[in-house]
């Protein structure tokens, strides 16, 4: 119809199409109508409409729907009404589902999945997690987002699986509590027998479901090409070799010697200590403690074999981290661990030698099943993730055993506790002057009440603080533990807490001549402390006579917190082991100093 | 007759076309049997009213206690002792991101085992948004410093109150030449921040990508007007920047002059004996920066949580922001203040250090105790306002974690020289996106 007719007041199509479109572009295009139910915009919309127009069109409007009523008789009048205004509904709707269907829905909250792992496993984890989530995206959003952390050490997992994942740094006798990192929905562990480890020693039994192997491995014995040639000569193969075989020839004939993780806080090395006890090796397995390069994980190994690259070193790790090294993966981890070397890894590619009869790594999805934490959705999204990762091999070099190889390191772990290892003395001495108040009261005493975690029945520790009365004036010894089990670790713990702190920076070299005792221990030295307070002469070859002097001292190592510097880096006029290292997290870093210094004999 | 055709039709038209299309309905949430396939978001459950369980007393999720002194645990712990009620302080992580990704677990679970939540500004939105947090009637706001004060605030509603202030700082050396800066430019959101901060791009609540500050990014180590920045920086957080500039040397022998930190940095850097001269005064100063990026962190309640702890909760965290214990946070912990009140008191003069607060025993010649004075805090307090007042919030997005990864993963490349200009130009979009949650393109650039 024309404008004339509009005029003239007699409806146009324009009455009955324009006011709903309208409304519907307002609805579509402002918030305060999105939340209002549906039968309220219909008002809106008929409101708007009658707004737009004016009082006098209502009577046209009218006046169009008497005459759809009068145009047939009853019922079929009122019918043409009822579909005239359904249509003009519709057309509002239809408008607003165009410019709703344009606009994306806002992204649902992504579930938050958190998964623990072995260092060297890591990073695998990690970008299979990426790939996860982006196979995952609906529309642009995320229904799951993997966070991945590094899993403690076996000790550390069972105490923080034990209590609901907080530490016990405190004894209970704190009004703080830390968690032990991350707490995870799922963990992969190495194999499936340090899963059943973790399990039988864990008191919740609904805490842990053992799933299915998300990846398959072996340990192998890797070296430098040069190396690798001069084994493959003397094997006259390098398939198909039994690990005793490899192992005398590697150390005997070619003298050189095998480096690994410990097993006590490695999953890897401990199902290659489990190996080596199969195949009649424990007398070698004495001999590690004496190992070269001795570090908590594969990640720290190789990075402390990078710094030395020797073809006299063979590394007994996984054959993917042996690929990894050489692909340069583990960087990232390795600066994250602290690891000096910041460039690419791999210059010297590795060589792996496989060996016969190894048991499989076989990585099973552990699910956790946190009581305050439960929800059945997001343990389906969990499942989910265990049953994508079982089609999508966390290494690709191999595809995950159809089921577990099962076999038990528990008689491993026992026999290396009780019977292999040989019991080890430690000192620890905390610097109790003012400087070192503040930085190390907290921290020194959760790292002693940690201790336990990598010391076994037999080993036994003295703590003392170490002080000067005065600027530079004689060295103080005040005893807190003498010989303490592992058991009464919380008495010199609260001891540290309750201390003072009020003296002047001791020279070590002076303590070294007063921490006596008859039986060999370590002296490990928790300080802020610069070492420049040693007199006459230089500090190094102060400190390293006074060490050499000290007969049942078997080394030497200081931890400097709060940001200091090893002023002294190396001892001169002894051969005993010395390490000098600032820390920030002391705790770990008294751990990895106890492992290390167990090897000191 | 026309009146009820009128109602017929209206009726009819609402059912006939507001009834959700087949399209439009929810996916079913993931049930998994035999060979994967697509999973979908498990449903944040309701705000659950005292039907979990909850640890005994008050539980304060935070990060770790970085003041000099532990004085976050002592303040809770002193709070515990004066009431029936206990209050514990739950160090979750020293990690931002890891600190999120477990406070957002327990929420989705439904947990109630934390009552209060500490949380970084950055993810005020995000716990908001999806309703794992409270909102919050603040009695008196007015005592706040503005910006931490929005910061804690969403959709036009409280939802964190202001715990500790962050906005940079920088430090600088008084006894080398200028040399190098250490900023911490590692793969964390200290990084992102740092990376905001020398692109320079925020605006608003948006991220305006131009070619200025692909300039800015690109040419990090020699940005005009400042000493170059050293690339060590690229693995440096908070802790390492730190002990680089203690040390006055990175890991790699290159000195280091200047550093951008947070405020708690000036603690643990004045305590020590190494950073103070012969006379006793500090071996460097400090400046609030010409703009930064607003940190810090809010007290929020869980949205799980009953009617009664959640009275508790509000009781607690009405007393952490007292002014008498965010005097104490600052002056023994190092932590920034949050209330307008502790400036001005600094301001005037009248400000206390440590000792003076806690009636402790001066440090004498018997002991190499080194207390910051309140002239010190003076001069601190001051420069942290100006800072707090010069800074610039991050975008307030419940995805902000998911942005702040895509503009890390594209500054990254630009400084690493992997991102030409104009990719980096066209990951506006990309970043956009992010904001809402969308990923678009990955990686972005």
């Amino acid at each position: 119809m024309s404008t004339q007719q509009a005029e003239q007041g007699k409806p146009t199509w324009r009455d009955f199409v324009l006011p709903p479109f309208l409304a519907a572009f307002f609805d579509s295009v402002t918030e305060v109508l999105a939340p209002l139910p549906p039968w309220a915009r219909i008002l809106v919309f008929l409101s708007t409409g009658l707004a737009w127009y004016g009082a006098k069109r209502i009577k046209h409007v009218w006046k169009t729907l008497s005459t759809l009523r009068k145009s047939a008789p009853g019922l079929l009048g009122a019918a043409r009404i009822a579909v005239a205004v359904m249509a003009g509904i519709g057309v509002a709707f239809a408008f607003s589902l165009i410019v709703d269907l344009s606009t994306p829905e806002p992204c649902a909250p992504a579930t938050e999945i958190r998964m623990i792992t072995a260092a060297e496993t890591l990073w695998h984890l990690t970008e299979k997690a990426r790939q996860y989530e982006k196979e995952q995206l609906a529309d642009g959003c995320a229904p799951v987002r993997v966070t991945v952390a590094e899993a403690p050490a076996l000790g550390r997992l069972i105490d923080a699986l034990n209590s609901d994942w907080e530490r016990q740094d405190t004894g209970g006798t704190e009004p703080y509590v830390r968690l032990e990192g991350l707490q995870p929905d799922g963990w992969i562990a190495s194999s499936e027998g340090e899963a059943q480890l973790v399990e039988a020693a864990v008191r919740d039994p609904g805490l842990l479901t053992i799933g299915a192997p998300v990846a398959g491995d072996q340990l192998v014995l890797a070296m430098l090409p040069g190396a690798a040639r001069r084994v493959e000569r003397e094997l006259k193969a390098a398939e198909g070799v039994e690990l005793r075989q490899a192992w005398q020839v590697v150390t005997g004939k070619l003298g050189m010697r095998v480096a690994r993780p410990y097993p006590e806080t490695s999953g890897a090395a401990l199902s290659g200590a489990a190996d080596m006890r199969e195949a009649g090796l424990e007398q070698a397995e004495r001999g590690m403690l004496r190992a070269p390069l001795p570090s908590l994980t594969v990640t720290k190994l190789l990075c402390a074999f990078h710094a030395r690259r020797s073809e006299q070193i063979a590394l007994f790790i996984p054959a993917h981290s042996v690929a990894d090294y050489n692909d340069a993966q583990l960087t990232a981890q390795a600066k994250r661990e602290g690891c000096p070397e910041i460039g690419l890894f791999g210059s010297d590619r590795l060589e792996a030698v496989r060996l016969q009869g190894m048991h499989a790594l076989d990585y099973p999805f552990v699910s956790m099943r946190w009581p305050r934490q439960h929800s059945a959705a997001r343990q389906a999204v969990v499942d989910h993730f265990a049953s994508w990762l079982r089609a999508h091999p966390l290494f690709s070099e191999s595809a995950p055993p159809d089921s577990y190889e099962s076999r038990s390191l528990t008689e491993t772990r026992r026999r290396l506790d009780t019977e292999i290892r040989p019991s080890f003395g430690l000192h620890v001495l905390v610097d109790m002057s003012g400087s070192a108040r503040e930085l190390l009261r907290a921290p020194a005493s959760a790292a002693i009440r940690a201790l336990p975690d990598v010391l076994g029945p037999k080993d036994r520790v003295s703590v003392s603080g170490l002080a000067a009365g005065s600027r530079a004036g004689p060295a103080r010894l005040d005893e807190l533990a003498r010989e303490a089990s592992l058991e009464e670790m919380d008495e010199p713990a609260r001891a540290v807490e309750a201390a003072q702190f009020r003296g002047w920076d001791a020279a070590i070299s002076a303590a070294l001549e007063k921490v006596g005792g008859d039986e060999p221990h370590a002296v490990v030295v928790l300080t802020d402390g610069r070492l420049d307070n040693e007199e006459p002469g230089d500090a190094a070859t102060t400190v390293g006579r006074a060490l050499q002097r000290a007969e049942s001292v078997t080394g030497l190592s200081v931890l400097v917190v709060g940001g200091g510097t090893c002023r002294v880096t190396q001892l001169k006029g002894t051969a005993k082991p010395y390490a000098c290292r600032a820390v920030a997290e002391v705790p770990q870093a008294l751990a990895d100093t106890v492992l290390t210094a167990k090897g000191w004999r | 007759m026309t009146i009820a055709a009128l109602v017929a039709g209206l009726l009819a038209g609402w059912v006939w076309f507001y009834q959700p299309l087949p399209f439009q309905r929810e996916p079913l949430a993931g049930a998994v049997t035999g060979a994967p396939t697509q999973v979908s978001a498990a449903p944040v459950p309701a705000p659950n009213a005292g039907a979990c369980t909850p640890r005994a007393g008050l539980t304060v999720a935070t990060g770790d206690d970085i003041s000099r002194g532990s004085h976050r645990r002592d303040v809770i712990a002193d709070w515990s002792a004066d009431r029936k009620i206990s209050a514990t302080m739950l160090e979750v992580s020293g990690s931002t991101d890891v600190r999120r990704a477990q406070l957002a677990a327990a929420a989705q679970a439904g947990s109630c085992e934390y009552d209060i939540l500490v949380l970084d500004v950055a993810h005020v939105a995000e716990f908001a948004e999806f309703g794992y947090i409270k909102p919050i009637d603040l009695a008196d706001d007015s005592r706040f410093l503005p910006g931490p004060l929005e910061a804690g605030r969403y959709d036009g509603r409280q939802y964190g109150v202001p715990f500790a202030a962050d906005a940079p700082l920088e430090f600088a050396r008084k006894d080398v030449d200028t040399t190098g800066w250490a900023l911490q430019l590692d793969d964390a959101e200290a990084g992102t921040i740092n990376m905001l901060e020398l692109a320079d791009v925020l605006d608003g609540d948006r991220v305006a990508l131009d070619s200025a500050g692909w300039q800015a990014l690109r040419d990090y180590q020699r940005t005009a007007g400042r000493e170059p920045v050293l690339a060590e920086s690229l693995s440096y957080d908070e802790d390492s920047s730190l002990k680089a500039f203690r040390d006055g040397r990175t890991h790699l022998g290159n000195q280091v002059t200047h550093m951008r930190n947070w405020p708690i940095a000036f603690h643990r850097l004045a305590a020590d004996p190494l950073m103070r001269r012969q006379d006793g005064t500090l071996a460097f100063q400090i400046r609030a920066p010409r703009r930064g990026v607003l940190g810090g962190s809010v007290l929020a309640v869980s949205a799980h949580v009953g009617p009664e702890r959640e009275r508790q909760a509000l009781q607690l965290i009405e007393d952490l922001t007292r002014h008498d214990v965010q005097l104490r946070l600052f002056a023994c912990g190092g932590y920034a203040p949050v209330l307008s009140s502790v400036y001005a008191v600094y301001a005037a003069g009248h400000g206390p250090d440590c000792a003076a607060l806690l009636q402790l025993p001066r440090p004498t010649a018997a002991s190499e105790v080194v207390e910051i004075g309140p002239a010190e805090l003076k001069d601190l307090a001051a420069q942290i306002k100006t800072s707090v007042d010069r800074s610039v919030m991050r975008p307030r997005t419940a995805y902000y974690s998911q942005f702040s990864q895509a503009f890390r993963s594209c500054a990254t490349g630009v400084m690493n020289r992997r991102v030409s200009e104009q990719v980096f130009l066209d990951a506006a979009d990309s970043l956009t996106q992010a904001l809402s949650g969308r990923t678009v393109k990955d990686p972005p650039c």
